[in-house]
Order: structure tokens, then sequence, then C-alpha cells
């Protein structure tokens, strides 16, 4: 079987994403965004309640049958407004090739659906919850009274995006509550901060990889930009814990996810699940093999996606949910 | 109490609710985007005794447990909003309220028609193919679909050469259809349908677990059950749907959209806001 690695090589996560498929001798092919529109072609079809194609990468064709994994990082941006024929080529084929990843009965990590849910944090969260974790007190709220009221019931509050636009996440200060009145107009995603450590878990199938994050800022990734400092060290995950992680990540039809842990003294609060994990910034500074496990996984290896089509998805209910 | 958010006030589909509601007492709110963004006060509580939504407007305070179901119009908002931000502040406020209100809706425990996708108020838009695979799950055929790479790639081509590239992905009767350079043109980078369908068509809307027909065909009974299983599995309980029959009499679903259409609601007249009204009120989630 064949893996597609869909992506910018030089981009770390696809880097070494390729080398570890490399030193496992798998069979694979790389689906550049920049060459899609000249270098790849695909054509496939829903016949008869079936699915057949042929997609050509350079002089290799393939019928879609032999593709057996598929690491989805990046196809282009799809909505760039470039209406030159290299363009519109590329677009053409990234369309093509992301709907058929959509559909096809292969390791697609990750599919776009499920990716979906991290473009709002608090929907997130609702399914974090209902998985079984503990989330973040979290108010969402168009109303400055609000947030007075719940700053005031919890020691430390922080705000961030509600949705995928990345934020830097910072800390409602005193300064701060003279423009609470600007929300007004935009509702804003306001959480209790969590004492404890920082833990990143990514998942990979059914294995998982662990990092301790030590860092003197509120949001660790941008802890140099603001003259702080952070630290990584690799460190098992408890089997419990372990097995409640592959659990969230199937709850969430995905089979490789960067999970944001804090191991507070009231229990495990998770925080977000990345669906599309910029994992090497921790494999760099854990030495945790884990794009070694990604290609072993889109390879075939391990334990079996949950799904090859969701039969819908679950909805997250307001239950309330049992807090191993 | 019902909640509607309709485009614009006004809109035909959202008046039905409403006379449905009112012919029953039932309140019917009607909210656009800009009453959404300009006029509600919203918060929605996550915490370790559950999700908890509350609104206010107006001065009137509204809880979440107050309403007994929620109809979605609309799919999100536009930057335009929110005249008074820089360009870049527009998009983001219109990601973040999107963000916002999928969450906030999704908390809440009343019926959802619809139920809203991560990415769309209104519910999850499904590519055709995968639709097709859904329902093909539940015993429906369906169109087939051929997918191209691109126009681009084949507007130097002849007519012949992708009509034979098609064959050979396994489509026989293809040759039947119309492959003129007009086709050819309209081959972007949207999937083409190749319908083989003929003019005998059913039109149906569906209602939570109704199947309202449009139109002088019904659906035959194994079709409207197959109907509503779909659109349990895409958790879609209002919709509507267009099937065309084959040269071999079989059924296709050719078009399976989220919201009725004008056409529909002109047929169905008061039926289909009180069909709506009801599937709110029986309480059911899907």
């Amino acid at each position: 079987m064949v893996v597609l690695v869909c992506g910018i090589p030089e981009e770390a996560p696809v880097a070494l994403a390729i080398r570890a498929l490399e030193r496992r001798g798998a069979d694979f092919l790389v689906l550049d965004p920049d060459d899609l529109g000249e270098r790849v072609r695909v054509r496939w079809s829903w016949i008869d309640d079936r699915l057949r194609g042929v997609l050509a990468v350079g002089e290799r064709v393939l019928d879609i049958d032999e593709i057996g994994g598929v690491y989805l990082r990046y196809l282009g941006d799809l909505t760039r407004a470039d209406d030159s024929p290299r363009a519109v080529a590329a677009r053409g084929t990234a369309l093509a090739l992301a709907d058929l990843f959509d559909v096809l009965p292969a390791r697609v990590v990750n599919r776009r659906r499920p990716m979906a849910s991290n473009n709002s944090k608090p929907l997130q969260s609702l399914m974090i919850r209902q998985a079984g974790f503990l989330v973040p007190p979290t108010l969402v709220t168009s109303d400055p009274e609000r947030v007075r009221t719940f700053a005031a019931e919890h020691p430390s509050v922080i705000y961030k995006s509600a949705s995928s636009v990345r934020s830097i996440v910072a800390p409602l200060a005193e300064a701060d509550q003279a423009r609470l009145p600007a929300i007004r107009g935009l509702v804003t995603q306001f959480q209790a901060e969590i004492k404890g450590y920082e833990m990143r878990v990514h998942v990979v199938g059914g294995a998982t990889f662990g990092a301790r994050i030590n860092s003197d800022r509120t949001d660790y990734r941008y802890a140099a930009s603001q003259g702080g400092r952070t630290t990584m060290q690799e460190v098992e995950v408890p089997r419990p814990l372990a097995a409640r992680c592959v659990a969230l990540a199937r709850a969430l039809e995905m089979t490789f996810v960067g999970i944001d842990l804090i191991i507070s003294e009231s229990g495990i609060v998770c925080l977000e699940v990345n669906p599309c994990p910029g994992y090497s910034y921790y494999q760099e500074a854990t030495g945790s093999p884990i794009a070694d496990a990604l290609a072993a996984f889109l390879d075939g290896e391990g334990v079996e996606p949950p799904a090859d089509l969701t039969d819908g998805p679950a909805p997250p209910s307001s239950d309330r949910p049992s807090l191993a | 109490m019902l909640l509607v958010f309709e485009p614009d006030l006004g809109s035909p589909l959202a008046d039905a609710i409403a006379a449905a509601g009112e012919q029953r007492g039932v309140e019917v709110l009607r909210w656009s985007p800009t009453a959404m963004v300009e006029s509600v006060s919203l918060a929605l509580t996550i915490d370790g005794g559950g999700a908890a939504v509350r609104f206010s407007v107006d001065g009137r305070a509204i809880r979440g447990d107050d309403l007994d179901g929620v109809v979605t119009l609309i799919d999100g908002f536009t930057p335009e909003l929110w005249p008074k931000y820089t360009p870049r502040d527009r998009e983001y406020a219109a990601t973040e309220a999107l963000a916002s209100w999928v969450a906030l809706l999704t908390a809440l425990p009343c019926p959802l028609l619809n139920p809203p996708a991560p990415d769309a108020l209104g519910g999850a838009v499904y590519p055709p193919v995968e639709v097709s695979m859904l329902a093909a799950k539940v015993g429906l055929s369906t169109p087939s679909i051929l997918y191209l790479d691109s126009a681009a790639s084949f507007r130097d081509e002849r007519a012949d050469e992708l009509r034979a590239s098609a064959c050979a992905l396994g489509h026989l009767p293809l040759a039947e259809v119309p492959l003129g350079q007009a086709w050819l043109d309209e081959a972007g980078s949207e999937p083409i349908r190749i319908r083989g369908v003929g003019e005998a068509r059913i039109r149906a809307v569906i209602v939570g677990e109704r199947v309202l027909e449009v139109g002088d065909v019904a659906p035959p009974e194994e079709i409207k059950r197959a109907l509503i299983d779909l659109h349990r599995r895409i958790r879609r309980p209002l919709g509507e749907v267009w099937l065309g029959r084959d040269e071999d009499g079989r059924w296709l679903l050719e078009d399976a959209m989220r919201w009725p259409s004008a056409a529909a609601l002109e047929f169905l007249g008061e039926r289909l806001g009180a069909s709506i009204v009801t599937a709110c009120t029986e309480g059911r989630r899907w």
C-alpha cells in the first residue's frame, strides 16, 4: 500500500514524517501544494455505490485502492484569489483530492469534518467534557457584567479566541476591566486559569507520547518572544490517562491529535485537542519518536482507525460527564 | 417558546413558522444576524455542573431551558456587521461570533432544526459524494459522480479523450451523456454529476420524522423511511430532497438541501410552518 504525504516538504512536521517513512522503507509519495497543478492528476468517481479512480503523481500512476494512508497536513490555500492557469489547476486538484480524502477507505490523518471541531473552541470543550475530561470553567459572553462576576468567582481568568484563529492567551488584568464594554458587540471567551503544570499528549492511532511543559508564561508557545522561558521533558503517559486520551481522539473521530492538558491539584483538565498538531516542536524538545509512530500508523501498523465514514456525527449532550 | 434565526427579518419561512406558532399559542422570537450582534446579550457557561445558556434582549432574560426549539435559517455572520472595525478585525469578529454561537446552540437542550456544524450554524454541508455514500448505507441510490482534477487540465484535450478517461474509471453509460464543449467548459473544480435521470421527480421536505411531498409524485414508503434514516445520520431534521427516476425505474437521490425552498413553502403553505412547530415542540433532539 502507498502512503500519501500532503504538505510542504520543508515544513518541520512534514519533513520529519518523510524521514520516518524513508527509515522504515515505506512506499510513499509527497504531494507538494506548490506543484499540485503540474505534477499531480486525479480523476475519480462514485458509480454504482463504488469509489474508483486514478491518481498520477509525476510518472507514477496509482489506482486509488492502492492508497493505504494519507497524512493530510496541507493542500494549499484554496481560497487564494489567483486565476493563473497554474493556480486554477492546483486548486482543482486540491479540491478533488480533499473531497476524495473525506471518503477514501484509508487511514486519513485526519479527515476534514472531524478536524473542524477545532473551529469552535467552546464547542470542542463541550465534546471534551462529554468524553469524560474536566474542562476549565468557561464563559462565552458579550455581557461585561457577567465577566466581572466570573472574574470575581475565580482567582485568575484568561481570555482567548473562541475560533481557530490563533491568539495569544492572556490573563484578564485589572487594567482590562475598563475595556470590557467593548465585548458588547464581540462575544468573547473567558476561562478560569487552572494552576498546575501543562502536558501535551500526542495520540497516534493507539500510541501516546507525553511532554511535560515548564514555562514562566501563561502561553508557553510565546514565552521566548515575551522574555520568558519554556522547557519540556518527555514523560510516560500513565496507562489510564493514555486510554482516556485515545478514547477522546476516537470520540472526536481522529487518529492523530495533540491534546493539551493541565495536571492540577483538582484533577486532569483538558484545554483543547489540536487536530493537526505541529508535533515537531515537541519531538525536537523531548526526543519522543512521534514521527516514527505516525509513519508506522500511516503504513498500516497498529490499531485500525475508528471508522471509515461516520454514520453521522455524534452530538455533544449537556449530560454531566463521568469524572474518572 | 421558539427561536428562529433568519437572514433578514420577514423571511417567508420564518413568517410561516411564526404564524403556526401563533395559532398554537407558542411564542416565536425572530432574530436576524444584525439583532444577534447588536441587540442580544448572551452567555454560555461550561463548568463541572454542565452547560448553561442565557440570553438577554430588550431587558428580557431568556434561559436556554425556556426554549422549546430553535430553527436556524442562517449559516453565520458577515464582516459588514461590524462596520466600525478595521477590515481585518471585522473578519475576526465574524469568525469569533460563528464559533461562539455554534457552541451556544449546541449546548441548548431543546430540538435544533438543524443542529449546527462547527463551520455553519444551519448545519453541516456534505460534499455530494459523502451524501451518496451515506445514502447507499440506507438503501438509496444516487446518480454517478465524476471528479476531475481541473478543467484546465482538459481544456486542450478533445471531448472523446475526456470520454475515454471517464470510461476508464468504469462508467459505462457515459457514452450516452452528451459531452459537448459546453459540458467541458463547465468542468471546473466542482464535481460533475452524470445524472442519467428522467423527468419524473419526487420533491419532498423532511421535517423531523415526517416527509411532506411537494408536488404530485408521492415517495414510496420505503423511500420515505430511507430519507428519514439518511437525515438522522447526517443530523439534518429539516431539509428538502429531490429524487429522479433512471431508465431502469429506480429512484435516485439527486439533491439533499438543508432548508426548504421557496417553491416548497409555496406548495406546502401552512403545513410546513405547522410541521416545524410540531417537530420543535415534540422535544426530540437529533
